[in-house]
């Protein structure tokens, strides 16, 4: 028996396995491999770095490999470190792998995936993207200030300062003007919060980048050693000629009490773990003159655009139907505030239309500056077929390196209006997405119903669901229970009989009630069979063996009380009477008995059951 | 006795007159949305369909044909919203799985491919092809049947086939535990705060606020997982695993 029940236990735990291991699968096989690429955004000749993490338990020594790139080329592996911890025994390694590369060519380019073997199965990084800009860009200013700044920038205290480094000082409305600010922090003062941010007063800014990840470097200011944090890169544009204020960053630091020397923890997690006290540190605000636009050599259709600007114009396609639509796209793109511009201007032909004239602003911030650009669509309808020039486009502009105006163009395009078979008035629609894809489309609708599914709860909310989970596990445990005490009951007669006392004495009564209307001594005899079977049973002994004395003395031995014993003995004397002496109460009197009878073995039954004997 | 029965019809005719004649609104708004949809009113087509769910209805097919019709209006974010929420009632259908996939290609952003192993395959088959409400009910029936089996066999000490039908039940109750693992997947995977976002350009900011930097840009149709909201900002995941903060108002919630 506790072989088969050993080999069920095993059967169960095989299959609890399989299960767990089926639902856990995914979770055990993993090894994660990330790739990051720093900075994303580089001139061509300038470096990068793609930093490769892989993380995973029990891995071993592995080199991601990465695919080659005519953009780029690589320098060599700049770094390696590595860090295993163990949690529930299970030791998790994770292995960082720093590689350089250098730009060559220009183009938004994939690096990666990075892969990783590992017992016999690949695994793979996300893709990264890289922004290689064209070498005759603007070199992209590194974070660090090139200088220390002058005493007059500084303000702050003895902990720290905080500096705005303007490359103007003198500007035009609209030029753009990038303010980079450093927080310099005394050894021991380190950065815990911005409390509030610079305010500029006369100029639209955008920010380009607020500290996400410190970058500290180490400087001597007037001989005294700081460690300087890139705060923040905003792009301002003055609104208007007069003044313009450049505010600056309130931080929150914490600097290191004197005479208590550094740890380890001071070093890894900052004084705010170690102890410190609390400072303000802030900067001086700044004062930029922002120049009149000259009004020497202004043209006649300048309408206020301020910046260093290259015009490029396309169109969708050289070749339309009459009455059919064609985009044209003009872009503005360079240094300057594009949310203010206005469009560039062209001929267009009189066959022409032009509908829905809408632009979008596609700056974007590039490693520590801002990209602009500004595009413009005209939907353009042909009336007539014909051969047709369109342009060229110019932009009139004030550009403030020069300090003199310019007009930026774009050349003419050719664009040829075949005969067409739509209606030259039709009103250009803009076509559905679904129809862009390459000729695809998608799948129809489905059709009419006569039905719907209303909103339906999830089955975890239903009673039914409960019910169905759980009925099966409870029945199946009460069936155990069952079983076990059945064979329970089958080794150990004497609690069976016990147990079944009650029922049995219960069921003599009854035949002793059926039989209260006939014979006295029949009555007599179910009532002493009731009556003595009920105390065999509690005793564990055969009925018929029983006695009125070893009865008494048994029921005694079980700590029922001496008045029920007194009972029992007036009530074995009465069926007696009745049994063999001849006595025949009246119908009454033997219900009274009967009840009696009854009475008696309920509190026995339970006097016996508290006593737990 | 008789009245008793007369208030309980009573009772049950007035509980559901309501929901016949709203079950028959939706189903005129669904066909009149079709109807609309042939004809290229893709405009009245959602404003029918949208009526058939304020009846209280989100039948997969109204919800498809909702981002049918969204899609053709140039709608992509509430498109892909609709299709992702049709492909949690009708995991199998072909047309909502190839429409969704279709309107992904739409977006601006690419996300990279996943390659998964046969192993993670495997375990997501049912987490894909079943809805939870499926899953659900398989793990209940599946344990409902296991122990039925096990409290048949269990008191048949002497019988010959008991092992055999206890390691069936067994299996049965195991296949339940699986199916509640695939249902939890399901939940962790599709349920909690999915969105879309509903915006031509998002940038997601480093903070819930206009001041703070913008850290990258999302576009129309892009899918999020909101990880906190904080008053009228919501911080998100994208599937590439960056976060950041964007209005509520650009995020398209998918239930």
């Amino acid at each position: 028996m506790a072989r088969r029940i050993t080999r069920t236990r095993r059967l169960f735990g095989v299959l609890l396995a399989v299960a767990l291991l089926l639902v856990a699968a995914p979770a055990w096989a993993q090894v994660e491999v990330q790739l990051d690429i720093d900075p994303d955004t580089v001139n061509v000749g300038e470096t990068f770095t793609v930093q490769v993490t892989v993380s995973g338990t029990g891995l071993r020594s592995v080199e991601p490999e990465l695919p080659d790139s005519p953009y780029f080329r690589r320098l060599g592996r700049s770094s390696t470190s590595q860090s295993i911890s163990i949690v529930n025994g299970q030791t998790s390694v994770t292995r960082e792998y720093g590689y350089q590369f250098q730009a060559v060519k220009e183009g938004a380019v994939q690096v990666g995936p990075a892969t990783v073997g590992f017992e016999g199965k690949t695994h793979r990084s996300r893709v990264g993207r890289v922004t290689i800009l064209g070498g005759n860009a603007t070199p992209i200013p590194r974070s660090v200030p090139d200088s220390p700044p002058d005493e007059s920038q500084r303000g702050g205290n003895r902990f720290g300062f905080v500096e705005a480094r303007v490359e103007s000082d003198a500007v035009y409305p609209g030029q753009e003007v990038p303010v980079a600010y450093y927080f310099y922090g005394a050894p021991g003062t380190r950065l815990r919060e911005i409390r509030e941010r610079p305010d500029f007063s006369g100029a639209i800014a955008q920010e380009v980048f607020t500290i996400k990840t410190p970058d500290y470097s180490r400087v001597n200011v007037d001989g005294q050693p700081y460690v300087v944090t890139p705060l923040a890169r905003y792009v301002l544009y003055p609104v208007a000629p007069g003044e313009m204020t450049v505010g600056s960053f309130e931080l929150g630091a914490v600097s290191q009490d004197h005479g208590r020397r550094r740890n380890l923890f001071d070093d890894f997690f900052g004084p705010g773990l170690g102890g410190g006290t609390e400072r303000i540190i802030t900067g001086k605000p700044q004062t930029i003159t922002v120049k009149p636009l000259p009004t020497q050599g202004r043209p006649a259709n300048f309408s206020g655009n301020v910046g260093v600007y290259k015009l490029e114009a396309g169109l969708d396609k050289p070749r339309v139907a009459a009455g059919e639509a064609v985009t044209l796209t003009l872009g503005v793109e360079g240094k300057g505030n594009v949310q203010a511009l206005t469009a560039p201007e062209f001929k267009m032909p009189d066959a022409f239309k032009a509908f829905s004239e809408a632009s979008r602003d596609e700056s974007v911030p590039v490693h520590d500056t801002i990209k602009s650009r500004r595009v413009f669509e005209t939907i353009l309808v042909p009336q007539k077929q014909g051969k047709y020039r369109l342009g060229p486009f110019t932009l009139p502009v004030f550009n403030p390196e020069k300090g003199e105006y310019e007009t930026v163009s774009a050349p003419a395009m050719d664009l040829t209006v075949t005969p067409g078979t739509a209606e030259a008035t039709a009103t250009p629609t803009r076509k559905s997405r679904a129809i862009e894809l390459a000729g695809q489309d998608i799948r129809t609708i489905k059709r009419d119903a006569s039905s719907l599914d209303a909103i339906s709860a999830p089955a975890t909310r239903t009673g039914w669901f409960w019910l169905m989970l759980l009925i099966g596990p409870i029945a199946f445990a009460a069936q155990v229970w069952r079983v076990r005490r059945a064979e329970h009951l089958q080794h150990n007669v004497a609690l069976a009989r016990k147990i079944k006392a009650g029922k049995e004495a219960k069921k003599r009564l009854a035949e002793a009630q059926k039989a209260e209307s006939g014979a006295a001594n029949e009555f007599g005899a179910q009532l002493a069979s009731a009556t003595m079977g009920f105390v065999a049973d509690q005793l564990n002994v055969s009925a018929p063996s029983l006695t009125a004395a070893s009865a008494r003395d048994g029921l005694a031995s079980r700590g029922i009380t001496e008045a029920m014993l007194d009972e029992f003995a007036e009530l074995l004397r009465s069926f007696d009477a009745m049994r063999f002496g001849g006595l025949s109460p009246s119908l009454e009197q033997r219900r009274a008995l009967l009840e009696k009878t009854g009475q008696w073995i309920e509190t026995v039954h339970r006097q016996l059951a508290k006593g737990g004997r | 006795m008789r009245r008793l029965l007369t208030v309980i019809v009573l009772a049950l005719a007035c509980h559901l007159t309501p929901s016949i004649a709203s079950a028959d609104e939706a189903v005129a708004a669904y066909n009149a949305g079709n109807a609309a949809f042939n004809s290229a009113d893709f405009d009245q087509a959602i404003e029918q369909y949208e009526t058939a769910r304020k009846q209280g209805y989100d039948d997969g097919r109204l919800l498809y044909n909702l981002g049918c019709a969204y899609l053709r209006a140039d709608k992509l974010g509430e498109a892909i919203r609709y299709f992702e929420m049709a492909s949690l009632r009708r995991p199998r259908d072909g047309d909502v799985r190839y429409n969704l996939e279709f309107a992904r290609k739409l977006r601006e952003d690419e996300l990279p491919d996943v390659e998964q192993s046969l192993i993670e395959r495997i375990g997501d088959g049912p987490v894909k092809l079943m809805t939870f409400n499926e899953l659900c009910a398989a793990m209940a029936l599946c344990s409902l049947a296991g122990f039925v089996v096990l409290i048949v066999v269990w008191p048949q000490r002497t019988d010959p086939k008991r092992r055999r039908l206890i390691a069936v039940g067994g299996l049965l109750i195991v296949l339940a535990m699986a199916f509640g693992g695939f249902a939890v997947r399901h939940h962790i995977e599709f349920g909690g705060h999915r969105v879309v976002v509903g915006a031509d350009e998002l940038p997601v900011r480093s903070g819930p606020g206009l001041q703070d930097a913008t850290l990258f840009t999302v576009h129309e149709g892009m899918d999020a997982r909101v990880r906190e909201v904080r008053g009228t900002w919501s911080l998100i995941e994208i599937p590439t695993g960056f976060t950041g903060w964007a209005p509520n108002e650009a995020l398209l919630p998918i239930g």
